[in-house]
């Protein structure tokens, strides 16, 4: 007798994972399986309320994908810590940190109990590696990225802001 | 005779000094000994000429037996007395070998620290191991040999003398021509062989070099160079050696030949002699068997010769390279100031490598006693100099640096050592536990008396506390849970099983979300399949889970319980997943920890698949059936994302499980504790036996949570210090190598302030630290050393420096800004540029 393990097989969680990188724009143009390996070694993390996940001058090195709940970027002025930005389910951060050494210049809290995927950015140099042309297509996310978060900015931005902007000219 | 010597350093001593001193009644002994192996010697060869001369022409029997009887008598007696002298010279040899090694091994590690900066470590071993055994061996034979040889050749000589004087003449003649012609080629072989130790001692530091860089070769994919490297020398080595070769074989050669010569010079002109009647035929013989046997003292004395050169010259080259003096006198006359209060006060003070480098040029600057000091700059500014030369690892070159008004260079090394602890950026943790590192500088200065005997006692809660204060408490904490306890140990059994029902009831709540614990009747997602089965762990500490899939018994186990199919199924499965993933990609051994199937089983997978194609399960080859069997079983939902568990594989699983116990307790009794919360896991960590369970990945927080909690109950079972005591022994690894950069820095820092010195120095001492360690040392720093302990740190991270009482800006050697934080970055100078950029 056998037990039939393809007909009653789960969504397992390497094929969750899967479904969510294909609908973000910074994976979603990689190559088929680059993006499967990615699925496979991404990992799920778990913060309770107030947790902090990096702190200011840490090299955390992660992307991290919010399955549920909600994450809150600060910044310390002298004593008091401000919100910056927050970040909800589906939402994509830290891709920046996949690409090299970087201090975070903020620090991230989970203002209630939140769920997120990570990607390590030593699996993600070790997908560049394999498939080279992951880089080039990650930069090209990336300029995407920064042209549009500029260009909300400049938008949005008061008139005295505005001599903090021109990251695309860089 | 031993005080006087210490006056002379140990590489000025001349290779002879190794040879008497020490050994003088041995070597009387041996001369006694030499003398009478002489005369033991000439024996035989006047009972060799009385019998052919007295017994056998005469047909006297009598003599013929008592002649013979003295014969065998002295032969013995040699054979005896040179077995004696062999020992005894091996016995001053190695004797004085090792008091050479003893005492060069001593003056190296007081070598000034520079010196250590162009001398690698292979050299080092290749000159005390190597280079100093042919000195032993010479010193061993330096005296015996030679006086033997000599003695006897010339007691054969004048025997031969007083035979046939003409004879003898002509054939001692030779010995004249080989004693002009050995030292002529000896001195060739020489030069060659100087080179050759040096070459070698080349070679040796490049393999140092090499190996100890090995990181950067295989990075950098140098092998090409450093063969080249080590190529060169090897091939010059290679040359050398067969230079130097070929001169000790020629002077073995020449002194064969010109003695071999003997022989004919005593039949041609023997022979004549003989015919003459001017000589009789037993004399003859004697003299034919004298001629050889005066070849072999001959030929010990040119081998010795030959060692002598040998050994002088490595002996001079070795202690040549090591004759620098000591870097400070470890004890001076001077006593140890009483109680340093720490006050420095430094004062034009400049540093200059013996090259001419100037890496330190006019610092002033004083601290009062407890005064906390940051120095900041670019790298390369002089930093870290400056802190070894108020730690007396270097001397500096001009101006001064005094503690409470004592110039340091007049201030004994002992005492600087018991007053001043410095903590370096990548400290060294020796190959041992914990504890024995902690107890390193301690020890250390522990009167000599103590070395052998009983290590001095430091309380367990100062050590604890010391720990805490660094935070590697928690560490070491971890270290000690992680340790399996022995299975006789009862008592302590009893009481984790008494904490592991306390943490249920008191934090099984809070603890449930991070930690799975056992159940009897659910499936554990954090084990293995194979766990899942057998849910017990193994009572025999030989037992290994890989060898379950070849173990018949437990095949025969899965049949029964209608196992064995899906199982394998399930790997068909897992593998076709894997290599779906990996096939075709190589290096990606960092993805292989979250797949069952090994990165070296994934061809033999690709096969199996294949030949799935056209075959059922049944139809594989044994070995590839317990391939797929074990990469089943091995099978852990909730690290093995690829698959999650069919809900009816689960339910059968855990049917098998109720019946195993049973089942095998039949086989093989006693050979698992099954899992209750009453029962001891033998064999596993004491974390395991306190948890139950096991951790869920993705929980970072988790691990602090539980630490809590179980610290929380160890100290409410009186069993905190018992771990602790545990963790301390956890053996550290090859120099430190189990612990990571962060532990490695607090665990030198607490090996400081065991010794509890009035300065600190520390050389971007944290900067491996993560921020909450990092702001641990500063608490420290603040409230427990200020006033207390003057402190001088070369920080890195400009973000912790607002806490001391005076910063230093440095620039290429030179201080440029001194004060406190606040002025200076009012003052909006060079330090308010580091922290903020050039505006």
């Amino acid at each position: 007798m056998s037990l039939s393990m393809d007909d009653s097989k789960q969504v397992s969680e390497m094929q969750q994972n899967l479904e969510m990188l294909q609908e973000l724009a910074f994976f979603s143009d990689l190559p088929v399986k680059a993006i499967k390996l990615l699925a496979f070694v991404a990992e799920h993390q778990h913060f309770s309320k107030n947790e902090i996940i990096f702190e200011e001058g840490d090299d955390y090195g992660k992307a991290y994908i919010i399955i549920s709940g909600q994450l809150n970027l600060m910044k310390k002025n002298q004593k008091q810590e401000n919100v910056v930005q927050q970040f909800g389910k589906g939402e994509l951060l830290g891709t920046l940190s996949l690409l090299g050494v970087m201090p975070a210049l903020f620090s991230l809290k989970a203002c209630c109990d939140t769920t997120v995927l990570t990607i390590a950015r030593e699996h993600f140099t070790k997908i560049q590696v394999q498939f080279p042309e992951t880089t080039a297509i990650s930069l090209k996310a990336l300029l995407r990225e920064v042209y549009q978060w500029e260009r909300k900015n400049l938008t949005h931005a008061k008139l005295c802001c505005l001599n903090q902007t021109g990251a695309t000219i860089l | 005779m031993i005080k006087k010597s210490v006056a002379h350093r140990v590489t000025q001593k001349s290779l002879f000094h190794w040879v008497f001193t020490g050994n003088l009644k041995l070597q009387c002994i041996l001369l006694l000994i030499i003398i009478l192996i002489v005369v033991a010697r000439v024996i035989p060869l006047e009972m060799q000429k009385r019998i052919i001369n007295d017994s056998i022409a005469l047909k006297n029997l009598d003599g013929l037996l008592v002649y013979s009887i003295i014969y065998i008598a002295a032969i013995t007696a040699a054979g005896a007395l040179k077995l004696a002298i062999n020992y005894l010279q091996a016995f001053i040899g190695e004797k004085a070998m090792n008091q050479m090694r003893k005492e060069l091994y001593e003056h190296i590690l007081t070598l000034p620290l520079g010196f250590f900066r162009t001398t690698q470590p292979g050299m080092v071993v290749a000159s005390l191991m190597t280079e100093l055994s042919t000195a032993g061996t010479f010193a061993g034979m330096a005296f015996a040999v030679p006086l033997t040889n000599i003695l006897t050749l010339l007691s054969f000589a004048t025997y031969l003398l007083w035979l046939n004087t003409k004879l003898a003449a002509a054939t001692l003649l030779i010995y004249p021509v080989v004693v002009f012609i050995v030292p002529i080629l000896q001195k060739r072989a020489n030069t060659a062989n100087k080179r050759r130790v040096d070459l070698s001692r080349s070679t040796s530091s490049q393999i140092a070099e090499t190996i100890s860089g090995i990181n950067e070769v295989q990075v950098h994919g140098a092998f090409a160079e450093e063969n080249r490297k080590f190529g060169q020398l090897a091939d010059e080595l290679k040359k050398i050696r067969i230079r130097w070769s070929l001169f000790r074989f020629a002077i073995k050669t020449a002194n064969n030949y010109f003695v071999g010569l003997g022989p004919f010079i005593v039949f041609i002109f023997g022979g004549y002699l003989v015919m003459h009647g001017q000589l009789e035929l037993g004399a003859m013989v004697a003299f034919l068997s004298a001629q050889e046997k005066l070849f072999d003292p001959w030929k010990e004395l040119i081998d010795f010769y030959q060692t002598y050169q040998d050994a002088s010259i490595r002996y001079k080259r070795t202690m040549d390279y090591f004759d620098s003096p000591p870097g400070f006198p470890l004890l001076t006359s001077e006593i140890a100031p009483t109680m340093v209060s720490g006050n420095v006060d430094i004062r034009e003070l400049s540093f200059q490598t013996p090259d001419g480098h100037r890496l330190l040029s006019g610092m002033t600057f004083s601290l009062k006693a407890g005064e906390h000091l940051a120095v900041v700059g670019f790298s390369g500014s002089g930093k870290s100099t400056l802190i070894q030369c108020i730690g007396k690892m270097y001397s500096y070159t001009g101006g001064s640096i005094k503690i409470d008004g004592i110039e340091l260079s007049s201030i004994s090394k002992k005492a600087v050592i018991q007053d001043i602890g410095y903590v370096a950026q990548n400290p060294f943790i020796f190959t041992s536990t914990i504890q024995e590192n902690l107890l390193y500088a301690r020890r250390a200065m522990a009167p000599k008396k103590n070395w052998k005997g009983e290590s001095e006692v430091i309380d367990l809660d100062r050590l604890i506390l010391v720990l805490q204060q660094v935070g590697l408490f928690v560490d070491v904490m971890r270290f000690g849970l992680d340790t399996i306890i022995d299975v006789n140990d009862k008592k302590s059994m009893a009481i984790i099983i008494r904490i592991r029902g306390r943490l249920r009831a008191n934090f099984g709540n809070k603890l449930k979300k991070s930690v799975e614990f056992y159940t009897m009747d659910s499936y554990h997602h954090n084990s293995s399949v194979a766990e899942n089965i057998i849910f017990g762990s193994s009572t025999k500490s030989t037992f290994s889970p890989h060898l379950i899939p070849e173990n018949k018994n437990f095949l025969l186990f899965l049949r029964l319980e209608k196992l064995l199919q899906p199982l394998l199924q399930l790997g068909v499965i897992l593998a076709r997943e894997a290599v779906d993933l990996f096939s075709g990609l190589d290096s990606m051994d960092l993805f292989f920890a979250k797949s069952p199937v090994p990165s070296d089983k994934l061809n033999e997978c690709e096969k199996i698949l294949g030949t799935l194609k056209s075959k059922e399960i049944e139809g594989l080859a044994k070995t590839e059936q317990t391939l797929l069997l074990s990469i089943a079983l091995k099978f852990t939902p909730s690290l093995h994302t690829m698959l999650s568990l069919p809900a009816e594989l689960q339910t059968r699983i855990l049917q098998a499980r109720q019946q195993f116990p049973e089942w095998c307790n039949k086989r093989v009794p006693g050979l698992f504790n099954y899992y209750s919360e009453t029962r001891y896991l033998p064999n596993q960590s004491i974390l395991n036996n306190i948890l139950f369970g096991k951790i869920r990945p993705g929980f970072p927080a988790a691990q602090e949570v539980i630490n809590q909690s179980i610290t929380h109950l160890l100290i409410e079972e009186d069993y905190l210090e018992t771990v602790a005591e545990i963790g301390m022994e956890f053996h550290v690894g090859n120099m430190g190598d189990k612990l990571s950069g962060g532990q490695r820095q607090k665990l030198a820092i607490a090996r400081v302030l065991l010794k509890q010195p009035k300065i600190i120095l520390m050389d971007e001492a944290t900067s491996a630290l993560d921020n909450k360690s990092q702001s641990r040392i500063q608490r420290l720093m603040t409230t427990r050393w200020k006033d207390k302990r003057t402190v001088i740190a070369v920080v890195h991270r400009l973000d912790i420096i607002a806490d001391f009482d005076k910063i230093a800006v440095t620039k290429a050697g030179k201080i440029i800004e001194f004060g406190t934080y606040k002025d200076l970055i009012a003052q909006k100078g060079a330090l308010h540029e580091l922290i903020y950029g050039r505006q």
